[in-house]
């Protein structure tokens, strides 16, 4: 992790230094667009995208223990002021028993993914699909790099252009909970680039991840439509083997609502109903988050740890504060 | 008319709410009905939990 060396902004601090929540999506707290929150004498920061009448907020307080609380009121009653509702999403089990303490309704709403690199290998059967699928793109002509983002803007351009065209007129690519190419952040990620024929084809963008399970988290990907199969899977064994090189303890693949969805990870006092909607979204929610699409990639890397992530409505469980979470991404 | 709604009814009540939600996300009755049917949700998925235990 030494390719973090500077802590020039609040906000990267407060996420590097306030790990007790353990939230491998804390990096997304410096997404352009983000609205942050601190107050005098409170050592850290709250991240939050305002939304119709909702401020929602991205995990927990990224703050010191002691100063916590103390920055959750004051948020809380700034947003309330504002005429907003509160309502927390991605939080970690860690925030998610605070809130809770605190009278919000809290449930399960999805999961994050992460692999340990030391002991992970492609070799034996479980993984026999895999690698013929990276071995067919290689054999397609891919070449992977990385490269800083500056250097090939139009690329990423050219592949963003084409992967929203593919997925018709209605398109909106997400924000907020996704990771972002370029901005004042983007020193802090690696991009990893496929070429075929030296046309760009695909790229990932990596994101750190901080505290006990620090690495990279697998971000922002696409690719073009038309491009080899195995493309994303042959750039993230290459940047697989090349963290492994450097010694990356761990790799993340991010939150995906209505994952990982289990009775023994809710809290007292959550809303039944909208645990069963969780799991109706998982079966049925294809339209709002493609969801089973999503974790099948994950699968195929044998996730080594499934760690839960919460909703936190201000009362009772609100199907609006819930759809205010999606419309903060850009969903609709 | 709530409480009488059977259980499945009020989940299919719960998914509709949420579509019309999408739809109209700036609608504070639609929202503030939205929050009833939850509320009934929750209180019969109480019921029958511990009926069950």
């Amino acid at each position: 992790m030494s390719a973090i060396v500077d802590a020039d902004s609040p906000i990267l601090r407060a996420v590097r230094t306030h790990t007790q929540a353990e939230n491998a999506s804390s990096f997304l707290a410096l997404n352009t667009g983000n609205s942050v929150f601190t107050a005098p004498g409170s050592d850290g920061v709250i991240v939050y995208r305002r939304t119709g009448r909702y401020a929602v907020q991205l995990g927990g307080p990224f703050a010191a223990p002691d100063a916590y609380d103390t920055l959750l009121d004051r948020y809380l009653e700034h947003v309330r002021e504002q005429g907003l509702r509160p309502v927390g999403v991605q939080l970690q089990r860690h925030d998610a028993e605070r809130y809770a303490g605190r009278g919000f309704t809290v449930n399960q709403i999805g999961a994050s993914w992460a692999v340990s690199l030391p002991e992970f290998t492609l070799r034996g059967s479980r993984f026999m699909q895999l690698r013929n699928k990276i071995s067919r793109a290689f054999r397609n002509g891919l070449r992977v790099e990385e490269v800083p983002a500056e250097n090939c803007r139009e690329a990423l351009a050219a592949i963003d252009d084409a992967w929203l065209g593919s997925k018709g007129e209605q398109a909106r690519p997400l924000e907020f909970l996704v990771g972002q190419v370029g901005g004042d952040a983007q020193r802090h990620r690696r991009l990893f680039v496929g070429t075929i024929d030296d046309a760009p084809v695909a790229y990932i963008s990596y994101s750190p991840v901080f505290g006990s399970r620090a690495g990279w988290m697998h971000d922002l990907s696409r690719r073009v439509p038309s491009g080899s199969p195995g493309l994303m899977e042959a750039i993230n064994s290459f940047a697989i083997e090349r963290f492994r090189e450097e010694g990356v303890q761990w790799l993340h693949f991010g939150f995906t609502p209505f994952t990982g969805l289990d009775e023994g990870n809710e809290l007292p006092g959550h809303s039944p109903s909208f645990q069963w909607l969780m799991h109706f979204l998982w079966e049925h929610g294809e339209g709002l988050y493609p969801a089973q699409t999503q974790l099948a990639y994950k699968h195929k890397w044998a996730p080594d740890a499934t760690l839960p992530e919460y909703v936190a409505f201000d009362g009772g469980a609100s199907l609006a504060a819930f759809a205010h979470i999606f419309r903060a991404c850009n969903a609709f | 008319m709530i409480q009488e709604s059977s259980t499945d009814v009020l989940r299919q009540s719960m998914v509709d709410y949420l579509m019309r939600i999408i739809g109209l996300p700036d609608d504070e009755a639609l929202a503030h009905e939205a929050d009833d049917v939850v509320r009934a949700l929750d209180a019969r998925l109480e019921a029958e939990r511990h009926a069950v235990a």
